[in-house]
């Protein structure tokens, strides 16, 4: 990528990239440093301080909302019959949704040999698994008993009776519980080699022995490396189609039913797209604080900005696609159903949302075309509120104006989410917020030995 | 081996320190050239062509993702198929008992499921991880082997190997190493 | 720099020489072939028209997709992009032919020369009620209107891409290239907008009742196959000359293969789930799509697609030295592009009025022949394009960054593969 900069000094200014992969002239050393210092000095900046304390309370009052709902039962909420499925999936969609951004980012762009993506993979894997996290506990409060949850996995019982397999909730349990767990397992191996870097350089005997403990006594070796490359690279073979597959699954949870406006043959890939837009918006939300807080702006440079905001650009005229085809073939389809169903999603007693979508993942990302609103950090800020805002609103729009109106008139209803539907859901981003803080603080949110093989390429001898 | 009478069983090795992936690329060749086999080199991320350079070239971790991902697969078809065609049938929206395209969703997830977590041990195990001592550790610089510096370790075993012999061609090495020390075994 | 032009090796000359001949044969004898095949449903021309439509759709396949694909390769200026950008471009400079070869279909609608879209082109009133509503979308004039924008629109921005590219050719001015990525975006969302509705319009309202969302998207990745495994196939035969030779390594088929197995991969994807969630719902309106490809000996190629599109492709691309030797992968690509033929077979015949569903034999045979005629036409014409430009952008300052590389071969080529 140095290459474009220095070797071809005919390459006009005006075609060159925004910025460099790594700004300054840096060493292995100083990029080490850069990194493990904020695990081991423990610098602890107000901006984290605030993330960790907000956080920390909303985990405690999402606490509270799930003792309150396990005590009183799900009536709490505002779900009721028709929408028996409220904020709850809608929170649950949205959560896993932000989390697939990471595994695009750790899996799908290496497999692209995008370089890039060697400063953001391990924050965005982060981010993935307390997303999925986070996701993942939906569906089991959802239950009200969250005691009787194992009944959802085929486990031999007295009565002989399997889960059904044919039903896509219990392909989701499936899909949920793979991609955590890989998720997981990709995050940690990722991380062994910059453990042992935290191991080396930790002063104090008690994080030298955590983390010497978690580093597996990884030395680095050329045979190592050899296996934990190929290691590597067939996780991210094996993770690319888990991530394409885990929101379609999520995305058939509604499509197999057959339900005007979530019965539609288009949702696998226009879920898989909203995903990824939803997670580089929240990467983004996350990434362009905490690399100012801890001055990490030499290796989370314009250049990576810039390339984010640009998938989220695109991403979003996918997902915005999605909504065109659907209103299009809603139409078309001469259905009286389906038609009486868009009409009501855009005209309807929801149509505020669905307008609040159109502006929150049409007419906000429209402003990434400009340079300016991919360079500027507090621009882009802004736009990824709407982004993520819009991202509720689109799942919010496709699971209530469906139920409330359904087939028969007699059986239409109303739907708001209560109080407590509000602590539950912000209680998940408060538990969310706090587990990326203690992130940021006890793991390296960069991955030190990516971070350096980027360097050598723009360094190393044969360029 | 007869080998160890010369220098004891006290030495794992000599290594030889860099501040240079591609230094230590070359003394890898330099080393196997001379006939060294015995060795490895140490870095702070992959250096590409340094296993091929210690005549490392093949893993079988590919093999081990395969054999899982098909042992998955087939677990989790024949777990539905056994459930609903055998064990528990029963119509449900008068779909066939066989529905194989429903069976699809859970045995993907059961493949990948099998192959990332085979993937991952197989790759720690055939490592040797985790393993808390290994004699390079003994050497004080090599803490840096986790940030800047790359180290070349031709070790005891070698049929060549000479404790003095060996440091010597260590120290005449092209490029020159920034140290070159005993590792204690 | 000046403007040299391309001479087509030995190979590529015989076969525009034998399209010629295949041309006029092919055509014919298909409409030969289609006078036994008429019955009180389908006159001959009716019948001659279903094999038309599945030829055309297929070769259309190709400069549609270049058309896609030069839009990407503006936007992420890649090393496989470079060495095929020439072969899109001459891809697309054959959309005013397709539009000559679309007359016969365009007309159907407007003069009921052929019934292909009688399933709403009938008398209203003999419609199912759910057609009935798509009439203000489904008729004639303003199908035949959309027909003509969609391919005025294509043919403009064809032109437009490819005589900038020309410009480049000979002025070397470097800021064309900012018109490149300042337009591509938009054009590729044209054209998915686009393929849409012309998918729609062209291929979909065959079968009057039935929808799917997910169908257009499947059309593009389909025509992206195409055209991927089409490319691989002209690189393979152009490769040896300058100054594609000096440029062209094997890391550009690895990365062609790659992509091969992604849209492999993807067209999986997307076939599978459109199934799954029309299987799973079961509507009346739309499982007769599938019951009518699922009955008699249509369902065995079902599974065939299902393995030999899918599967075995699949399979053949994982490995590493089939995506490493121009020849095997070149060998790959003519199977995959046997597979789209059989693919666009089960997608359109089975809409066609039959007896029972079903494969009729004798209809494959005039669906070969039209489509080995319209084949003819087309490589002849598409050939004839190639050798009017050089295989490289020279002039394009990105091309030397992008191709260049071929000294860090081992970097790149342990760095990734799939």
């Amino acid at each position: 990528m140095n290459k474009m900069s220095t070797a071809h000094k005919s390459y006009p200014e005006a075609l060159r990239p925004v910025g460099e992969l790594i700004e300054g002239k840096q060493t292995y050393e100083s990029i080490t440093d850069s990194i493990t210092s904020v695990v081991l000095e423990r610098p602890n900046p107000p901006g984290w301080m605030l993330m960790f304390v907000i956080g920390g309370m909303f985990t405690c009052i999402y606490g509270m909302s799930l003792v309150y709902l396990f005590a009183a039962g799900t009536g709490i909420w505002g779900i009721t019959m028709p929408v028996a499925w409220g904020w709850a999936i809608i929170n649950f969609v949205w959560w896993i949704g932000i989390g697939h951004a990471g595994t695009l980012i750790s899996a799908i762009l290496l497999l692209l040999r995008q370089d890039w993506r060697n400063a953001i993979n391990r924050f965005a894997e982060a981010m993935t698994i307390f997303a999925v996290a986070c996701a993942g506990q939906f569906p089991l409060i959802h239950m009200g008993r969250l005691w009787v949850g194992f009944f959802i996995l085929p486990y031999p019982n007295t009565m002989g009776l399997w889960p059904q397999f044919r039903s896509p909730l219990l392909w989701d349990v499936f899909a949920i519980s793979t991609y955590g767990s890989v998720s997981l397992l990709f995050w940690y191996l990722g991380l062994i080699p910059d453990f042992a870097s935290l191991r080396d350089r930790a002063k104090n005997r008690f994080a030298q022995l955590a983390y010497g403990t978690v580093a597996l006594g990884w030395r680095g070796s050329a045979r190592h490396w050899f296996r934990y490359e190929m290691a590597s690279l067939l996780l991210a073979g094996l993770c690319t189609p888990l991530v394409v597959s885990v929101h379609s699954i999520v995305s058939f949870d509604f499509a197999v039913a057959n339900l005007p406006g979530w019965h539609a043959t288009i949702f696998p890939p226009y879920f898989v797209a909203g995903a990824i837009y939803a997670g580089f918006a929240m990467v983004l939300t996350l990434a362009l604080p905490i690399r100012s807080w801890y001055n990490l702006k030499h290796i989370i440079t314009a250049r990576h900005i810039d390339l984010m905001a640009k998938i989220t650009l695109a991403t979003s005229m996918i997902v915005v696609y999605g909504y065109a085809a659907e209103a299009f073939f809603a139409w078309y389809s001469g259905s009286e159903m389906e038609r009486t169903m868009m009409w009501n999603r855009i005209f309807g007693d929801y149509a505020p949302a669905y307008w609040a979508l159109i502006l929150c993942n049409f007419v906000a990302p429209q402003f990434l075309w400009i340079k300016w609103f991919r360079t500027n950090v507090y621009g882009l800020f802004l736009i990824c509120q709407f982004v993520n805002v819009g991202m509720w609103l689109e799942r919010y729009v496709i699971v209530v104006t469906s139920l409330t109106k359904d087939f028969l008139p007699s059986s239409w209803g109303t739907y708001h989410g209560t109080f407590w539907d509000w602590m539950t859901y912000l209680g998940t981003i408060g538990f969310f917020c706090f587990l990326m803080a203690l992130f940021v603080r006890f793991v390296p949110m960069i991955a030190i030995h990516e971070v350096r093989v980027t360097h050598h390429k723009m360094t190393g001898e044969h360029h | 081996m007869s080998h160890y009478d010369n220098q004891g069983p006290s030495v794992f090795g000599i290594a030889a320190e860099y501040d240079d992936p591609d230094q230590l690329l070359k003394a890898a060749r330099s080393a196997w050239d001379a006939g060294y086999r015995d060795m490895d080199a140490y870095s702070p991320f992959p250096v590409h062509g340094l296993a091929e350079a210690i005549g490392f070239k093949r893993t079988w971790v590919q093999l081990t993702t395969l054999v899982a991902g098909l042992t998955g697969a087939a677990v989790g078809f024949g777990t539905q198929w056994y459930a609903t065609v055998v064990h528990y049938p029963y119509d449900i929206g008068g779909r066939p008992l066989f529905s194989w395209p429903a069976y699809i969703p859970v045995t993907f997830e059961c493949m990948v499921l099998f192959a990332a977590f085979t993937t991952g041990f197989a790759m720690l195990i055939m490592n040797g991880l985790p393993q808390p001592y290994h004699p390079m550790f003994n050497i004080d610089s090599f803490a840096r082997a986790s940030s800047d510096r790359f180290f070349l370790c031709i070790e005891a075993t070698d049929g060549r190997f000479k404790l003095d012999d060996t440091k010597a061609f260590m120290e005449k090495l092209d490029p020159k190493p920034i140290e070159v020390s005993e590792v204690p075994a | 720099m000046s403007t040299t032009n391309t001479t087509l090796p030995f190979t590529l000359q015989r076969v525009r020489g034998l399209a010629m001949i295949i041309a006029p044969l092919g055509l014919l004898a298909g409409l030969g072939l289609s006078i036994p095949l008429a019955t009180e449903l389908d006159s001959v021309f009716d019948k001659f028209m279903q094999a038309y439509v599945y030829g055309f759709w297929l070769w259309f396949a190709i400069p549609m997709g270049s058309f896609a694909f030069i839009m990407i390769h503006h936007m992420t200026t890649g090393a496989w992009s470079y060495v095929s950008q020439r072969i899109f471009e001459a891809a697309m400079r054959t959309l005013p032919l397709m539009l000559v070869l679309f007359i016969p279909i365009l007309i159907g609608p407007f003069t009921g020369l052929h019934s292909i879209y009688s399933g709403w082109t009938a008398a209203t009133e003999t419609l199912p009620e759910i057609v009935q509503n798509k009439l203000p979308y489904l008729n004639p004039p303003f199908w035949t209107g959309r027909a003509l924008a969609y391919f005025a629109a294509w043919i403009a921005i064809s032109m437009a891409f490819n005589g900038w590219s020309k410009k480049l050719d000979e002025t070397g001015d470097a800021l064309i290239v900012k018109k490149f990525r300042f337009f591509a975006p938009l054009c590729l969302i044209f054209y998915c907008l686009s393929m849409t509705l012309a998918a729609t319009d062209w291929i979909i309202s065959i079968e009057a009742e039935w929808w799917s969302t997910m169908y257009a998207p499947l059309t593009w990745i389909s025509q992206g196959l195409t055209t991927l495994s089409f490319t691989v196939i002209i690189l393979s035969y152009m490769g040896d000359d300058k100054p594609l030779s000096n440029y062209l390594s094997i890391e550009h088929y690895h990365h062609l293969g790659n992509l091969m197995l992604g849209f492999t991969v993807l067209w999986a994807y997307m076939s599978f789930s459109q199934y799954l969630i029309i299987w799973s719902a079961n509507l009346p309106e739309e499982i007769h799509y599938y019951l009518n490809r699922q009955a008699n000996d249509l369902n065995i190629l079902s599974v065939i697609l299902m393995g030999f599109h899918f599967l075995a492709p699949l399979l053949i691309l994982l490995f590493r030295r089939n995506k490493r030797s121009a020849s095997r992968l070149r060998t790959i690509a003519f199977y995959v592009l046997g597979m789209r033929m059989l693919d666009v077979f089960w997608h359109i015949n089975p809409s066609f009025h039959h007896p029972a569903p079903g494969i009729y034999w004798n209809e494959v045979l005039t669906h070969l022949l039209v489509f080995a005629g319209i084949g003819g036409v087309w490589m002849w014409f598409f050939l004839g394009e190639l050798t009017k430009r050089p295989m490289l952008c020279l002039n394009d300052p990105h091309l030397h960054i992008a191709l260049g590389h071929r000294d860090l071969g081992h970097h790149e080529e342990a760095s990734g593969h799939a």
